[in-house]
């Protein structure tokens, strides 16, 4: 005794359209995505009225991305970085509670906290999240999210460097940064690990006056070119600039 | 590279939507890895489970990489695109799973369907075969998915995804046979009640 075909169950299951739903998903990918021309977003916010099922998955759309990413605009980049950013706050809260007590801490139109400049680094491997430290090991694959703490109203550049000395600009987007004094701040930018070996760096470059990135940049070559054994990197200074390097050091996935 | 530019730049390069419709494998993996753990979170948000979330989104691309990526103009658009797909897909699977008996729309095939007294319902059968594929391994559900979901050849498939034409041939005869044993247990199961 035999079945229907499984080829033509598979052939129906399996395709394309049956995923999608309905036929005007590709009109409401293309919407959503802002990849509509201005003829094609009209037609279809005139078909909206009229499908119930495209307001709803708009509807879910919002809400899901918004839970996932809060407060992030759709499209960006980060996954889910809820566990991180509860992580971070908590250590926000406590920077706070400390300043305060301390009284060294100051909350007004200028904000100052005591300590030197630094950059700190999150990892989401997986469903993983976790704060990682200078000399951690790192997958590729992995996403990373930056932080700073800066004791002052600044200028910041943020470069990552590999073994070879070549130089990715991971902040600002545009320069100059302008960034914020305070402690545990995140950068809007992160990145994924490619495949690499060796030593990496992330290097943070804090100054009152904005500084030239281009030179900064070449300040890590140079200090990547010196490097010592143990993944140290040569002399870095630049009057003026507090500099933070942390190092990353590649396994094998 | 050693280290990738952020993410929103890596789509402002032409050259990726372009390497995309290619279909460069290189390009497709760094999609992949960019997009994965968003798509899985929005899927898991709307599904409730890890597996079906992974299954949907191993579909999903490979759906987006040998079809929808024609559809688009802009690589800007495409993590929007694969979101907004994983949303709408989520909800369907969702929508078919909350129901008792599945009101799909029958697949095209004869009527009645071949097995005599023991007749058995056409929507019964299709969920029955959604369940089975659902226990069928990553790669041959995906071999299956380009083979009788986009129409391709087992030598484009075996180019695609590694291997030969005549292992990819050996999967997906083996996965039709796994299939027809798992839809053999169904029948089975469902004539005991």
């Amino acid at each position: 005794m035999s079945f229907a075909p499984i080829e033509e169950g598979l052939r129906f299951l399996l395709s394309s359209d049956r995923a999608d739903g309905e036929t005007c998903s590709r009109d409401l990918y293309r919407y959503v995505s802002g990849d509509a021309t201005s003829e094609e977003a009209a037609v279809f916010e005139a078909h909206l009225v009229l499908c119930r099922p495209c307001r709803e998955d708009m509807d879910a759309f919002r809400k899901t991305t918004e839970s996932i990413e809060p407060g992030r605009s759709i499209p960006g980049w980060r996954p889910a970085w809820m566990a991180v950013a509860a992580l971070l706050l908590c250590v926000l809260v406590a920077g706070l509670w400390v300043a305060l007590r301390s009284g060294e801490g100051e909350l007004g139109s200028e904000f100052r906290i005591k300590g030197p400049f630094r950059i700190h680094m999150a990892v989401q491997r997986g469903e993983r999240s976790f704060v990682a430290s200078s000399g951690d090991a790192f997958l590729t694959g992995d996403v990373l999210g930056f932080f700073y703490t800066a004791p002052e109203e600044g200028y910041l550049a943020v470069l990552f460097s590999d073994q070879r000395g070549r130089i990715v600009r991971v902040f600002p987007d545009r320069p100059p940064g302008r960034v914020r004094a305070g402690t545990q701040w995140p950068l809007p930018d992160g990145a994924v690990l490619e495949p690499g070996e060796g030593c990496e760096w992330i290097v943070g470059f804090f100054s009152r006056e904005p500084s030239d990135v281009e030179e900064l940049g070449e300040l890590l070559r140079r200090a990547v070119q010196d490097r010592k054994p143990d993944c140290t990197l040569g002399p870095m200074e630049r009057e003026g600039v507090s500099i933070h390097a942390l190092i990353l050091r590649r396994e094998s996935s | 590279m050693l280290f990738s530019r952020k993410a929103e730049e890596f789509y402002v390069d032409p050259g990726v939507l372009r390497r995309l419709k290619d279909r460069d494998s290189k390009t497709q993996e760094q999609v992949w890895r960019l997009e994965r753990s968003r798509l899985r979170a929005i899927a898991l948000s709307v599904l409730k489970s890890g597996e079906d979330a992974d299954a949907l989104v191993s579909d999903l691309f490979v759906d987006f990489f040998y079809r929808h990526v024609n559809d688009i103009r802009s690589g800007q658009a495409i993590p929007a695109y694969l979101r907004i797909m994983a949303v709408r897909r989520a909800r369907r699977q969702m929508g078919r799973a909350r129901r008792q008996v599945p009101i799909e729309p029958d697949f095209p095939g004869e009527d009645p369907l071949p097995g005599g007294v023991d007749r058995i319902d056409r929507s019964i059968w299709t969920r029955w075969l959604t369940e089975c594929l659902a226990g069928l391994g990553e790669k041959a559900r995906r071999v299956l998915r380009m083979h009788y979901g986009h129409e391709m050849s087992y030598a484009f498939i075996a180019g695609e995804l590694g291997g030969s034409k005549q292992a990819v041939g050996k999967m997906a005869k083996k996965s039709l046979q796994a299939l027809r044993r798992c839809l053999q247990k169904h029948r089975a199961a469902a004539l005991e009640e």
